[in-house]
């Protein structure tokens, strides 16, 4: 086939991954942000993959916005029905477990009221007979046992004012607004939806206080600091990207075509990459969009040469240009052996963004009419001194000094950093108002848990119910801010029925007395009785199946494969000492303690291990495949590479230690040191390619570099890591490109 | 121009209002009498009827207001104190209901009343009747309907409930001092 038959093809199969891409963006979903997507699924035991799940459904799709100021009610009921226009409302109202519990309140004893004495039981059934406008049925339970059994299960004191709970705080009433989201809290959809109704309101109510609390805040936080660097730094960088390719080309002409590979490149990536894993996650996008830096090496190559050497590329040329893509095809490509997902993507996103853009430079780019302008000839000839002569000896002294440091800082101090507090952009108010609402509702985050599990369903509720009193302990001493399990609200049946024989004790000792003292007729004992004897037992069904047990029913896993039955107990925050006893609770063995935040840090942390070791892997890759193509001078291709990781490395150890970002960074590094490397082993003494790689390194470090800035930390340490890295690449090369005759190094 | 226009409505919606004044007495000019006379202490009588023992329970006593809330003293058929407080936990969940009501009613709240109860007024200002039927789904589902009666002051409350219990309260104002028990704290 004709190069200009390639040329049609290459354009047949872009404009085919283009209505690919179209139907693709149409999907809700083709965008996905959770950084957990990306790790491994088979990495955790599926029980705690299930209890997550359960609990992500039930606790980060879940918001909560407390209104205080003024007029909170008020205020309150303005923006829950704002919340519900949008679809984002979750009915609060109706999950009344005073209708569903009603039948079996026998059986539901709280432990204030089994431990008060005769004489307060009657007191209280008299208060509430003579209370004004008290309604309740008084036969049915003429001790209020229900009330007292809600009362004692509210997570914290909320109290309904016009229908609305709120909730008193010293001088401040707050009035509670629930919501729920429909889909995943990281959906952007879902996102800009809440935050322009919260923004409406704000404006209307600017008196109301707000604190909120709840994951889609965060994501919401998250993505739009994300997306407002891109557009101040990127801005910054495309300025900056321009003004540099207009000095040395001054074509408008150059400056597009510059560009084009790159844009094939990813529109072949894109698409493919979104075929093969069913989406494309925004980090992929991210790490993604950095192999522009590489892809426009091909283009700046092949325009310094066309311009300075010769229209028509050389043979010799071309091999580099091949090698160069091998090479960084081999760095990427041997992450998708490793077993996590997230790198496999990010990857095969690489590569395929790498091959569409050399593929453009090879068959479209060289076929281009030039435009040339003395300038650029002038700009070669100005940084051609720019390389190491013979007797330079104090240099390569220098040198070797720098990279045995930079080795032993490595050695001695490079450290692995992957928590996930480091990677939390979340404002420090927005982290602060979700502190403040969980400790005035008292609601277990979700983050933590114990997994607790017996041979039987009601053998589960028992073991739930032996392990309460402890939990109930570090709550009361202010160990721990909250917990919840099902057996809270479901008491085991054994249980249930040592609460009706209790009962039945009071009423019998008591229901005589308080027709006594009331004058109420013979009917109230008999009657009550009745309905005691009568009354059924919960069972666990019944419960966890009512709206008013959902709650409970995300924290229920139910029947296992082995005959097992599971449930899980949801904290909130600990203290050091109360960490330490729910570890202990863990030791049992049929309890298991779980952090979730530890354990995905510990995900990452795995993923950035396997990383660092499949980079390495590729290095010595890398390096038998040079030292076989350039044999003695293979350290000219080397040393621009491997010197600027090592360098950087070194100083990136002096910092709070490396994660899985530091490593794209490095990714990028060594895609674009290779490149150098390779050129300056192939022509030394080119003047052209040296113009090229400075520009690479240059652009890349606008491109990148800058991102450095960000106070996003994710993109802070990838930026960080290029500015150093890129920035000691591009002095390395005067060191490769030294004349020839000196071997006195 | 506008304040021509102004002008004109005023003319001509006094003589309607004050032609509705003498047949029925509209709720602000009658929130505002019984905001003002509202008696700091009164003497009361419950009746209460239950419907689920078919009984009727009667106790007396009176109540004062303070600003923790309404004090309700009941001294026969047994002697009983209690704070009536949203906060306050002793008192039954569902009363978080009632409680808004009651004191919107010895009060004279009406303003607060009508957020959740359409007012049907009649009678004239010495000598009202009013009948509140509840418009608001949370109240309707405790309580089916008020009737309240008086004149300077409220004289008698009934409420009929859902389940079929019925509470009705006659009042007579009462001197604080003079009434028994320690009523100086709650």
């Amino acid at each position: 086939m004709t190069q200009r038959a390639l040329a049609w093809l290459w354009a047949a199969v872009l404009l085919a991954c283009a209505a690919l891409l179209l139907s693709q963006l149409r999907q809700a979903d083709f965008w996905d942000t959770r950084i957990t997507a990306l790790l491994p699924a088979s990495d955790q035991s599926s029980l705690f993959q299930q209890a997550d799940g359960q609990l992500s459904a039930a606790f980060e799709n879940r918001f909560v916005i407390l209104v205080g100021g003024p007029q909170p009610v008020a205020d309150a009921k303005t923006l829950q029905q704002s919340l519900r226009d949008a679809g984002l409302s979750a009915e609060q109202l109706s999950n009344r477990p005073d209708q569903v519990l009603s039948i079996y309140r026998y059986g539901l004893l709280s432990d204030d009221l089994a431990a008060t004495d005769n004489p307060q039981w009657l007191k209280r059934a008299l208060t509430r007979l003579l209370l004004p406008g008290g309604s309740e049925a008084l036969a049915q339970d003429p001790f209020g046992v229900l009330d007292s059994w809600l009362g004692e299960r509210s997570s914290s004191a909320l109290t309904l004012r016009d229908g609305v709970p709120t909730l008193q705080q010293g001088d401040q009433l707050w009035a509670l607004v629930s919501g729920e989201v429909a889909g995943s809290p990281y959906q952007m959809a879902a996102q800009q939806k809440l935050t322009s109704r919260l923004a409406d309101f704000k404006a209307q109510h600017p008196q109301a206080q707000l604190l909120r609390s709840g994951l889609i805040f965060h994501a919401a936080a998250g993505a739009a600091q994300a997306q407002r660097e891109m557009s101040s730094l990127g801005l910054a960088s495309l300025l900056g990207l321009c003004l540099l390719f207009w000095l040395v080309f001054r074509r408008l002409r150059t400056l597009a075509l510059l560009l084009v590979p790159v844009a094939c490149g990813l529109l072949l990536a894109l698409p493919l990459t979104g075929l093969i894993f069913g989406g494309v996650n925004l980090l992929t996008l991210v790490f993604g969009v950095s192999i522009i830096g590489i892809a426009v090496d091909y283009a700046l190559h092949l325009q310094c040469q066309r311009q300075l050497v010769a229209a028509q590329p050389s043979r010799q040329f071309w091999s580099a240009l091949l090698l160069g893509l091998l090479s960084t095809l081999i760095a990427y490509l041997v992450q998708l052996i490793t077993p996590m997902p997230g790198l496999r993507q990010m990857a095969c996103f690489a590569a395929l963004g790498l091959l569409g853009a050399w593929l453009t430079v090879r068959l479209w780019l060289a076929r281009w009419p030039l435009s040339l302008h003395p300038v650029t000839a002038r700009s070669a000839a100005l940084i051609a001194p720019m390389r190491l002569g013979g007797g330079q000896r104090w240099s390569w002294i220098l040198l070797a000094l720098l990279l045995l440091i930079a080795l032993a800082l490595i050695a001695n101090r490079l450290q692995f950093n992957n928590s996930l507090q480091q990677l939390n952009p979340s404002p420090a108010e927005l982290i602060e108002e979700q502190q403040q609402v969980q400790t005035m509702l008292q609601q277990p985050s979700g983050s933590r848990y114990l997994l607790v599990s017996a041979a039987d369903q009601q053998g589960l509720l028992q073991r739930l119910e032996s392990l309460d009193p402890a939990l109930q302990q570090l709550q009361a001493g202010g160990e721990l801010s909250a917990y919840q399990h099902p057996a809270r609200h479901l008491p085991s049946l054994e249980r249930q029925q040592q609460n009706q024989r209790e009962l039945r004790e009071r009423y019998q000792q008591l229901l005589p007395e308080l027709r006594a003292a009331s004058g109420l007729p013979e009917r109230l004992q008999r009657q009550a009785l009745a309905a005691l004897d009568e009354a059924p037992l919960l069972q666990p069904t019944q419960w966890l199946e009512s709206p008013a047990g959902a709650a409970d029913a995300a924290l229920w896993l139910g029947a296992q494969p082995q005959d097992e039955w599971v449930a899980v107990v949801a904290l909130g925050d600990a203290t050091a000492a109360g960490m330490t006893a729910l570890q202990q609770l863990g030791q049992a063995d049929d309890v298991l303690y779980h952090d979730r935040v530890a354990a995905l840090s510990a995900q990452l942390a795995r993923l950035a291990h396997s990383m660092a070791s499949w980079l390495a892997a590729a290095v010595v890759l890398l390096a038998l495949l040079l030292c076989w193509r350039f044999r003695t001078s293979a350290w000219r291709a080397l040393l621009p590479p491997l010197g600027a990781v090592l360098l950087t490395l070194g100083c990136l150890s002096l910092t709070g230690g490396i994660g899985l970002f530091h490593l794209l960074g490095l990714l990028l590094v060594l895609g674009i040191g290779l490149d150098a490397g390779i050129f300056s082993a192939q022509e030394p003494d080119s003047n052209a390619a040296w113009l090229a790689i400075s520009l690479s390194c240059a652009s890349s470090l606008l491109a990148f570099g800058l991102l450095a800035f960000s106070a996003t930390p994710a993109l802070h340490f990838l930026g960080l890591t290029c500015l150093l890295g890129l920035a000691f690449t591009w002095a390395l090369v005067p060191f490769a490109r030294a004349n020839r005759l000196d071997h006195s190094r | 121009m506008r304040a021509l226009f102004l002008s004109f409505i005023l003319l001509f919606s006094l003589p309607v209002s004050a032609e509705l004044n003498s047949t029925s007495p509209d709720s602000a000019t009658l929130g505002a009498q019984l905001a003002e006379h509202s008696p700091q202490c009164s003497n009361f009588a419950q009746t209460r009827w239950l419907a689920d023992l078919e009984a009727e329970l009667a106790s007396s006593g009176y109540f004062q207001r303070s600003n923790t809330g309404l004090i309700w003293q009941t001294l026969t058929p047994v002697d009983s104190r209690l704070v009536l407080n949203a906060d306050n936990p002793e008192m039954p969940l569902a009363y978080q209901v009632i409680l808004p009501v009651l004191n919107g009613l010895l009060g004279g709240d009406w303003a607060a009343l009508q957020e959740h109860f359409a007012l049907d007024l009649s009678g004239d200002l010495s000598n009202w009747q009013a009948e509140l039927n509840p418009t608001d789904s949370v109240v309707a589902e405790r309580l089916k309907r008020l009737q309240v009666s008086g004149g300077e002051q409220v004289r008698q409350l009934q409420i009929d409930f859902v389940s079929g219990d019925r509470m009705t309260l006659q009042l007579s104002p009462a001197d604080c001092a003079a009434l028994p028990g320690d009523s100086s704290a709650p």
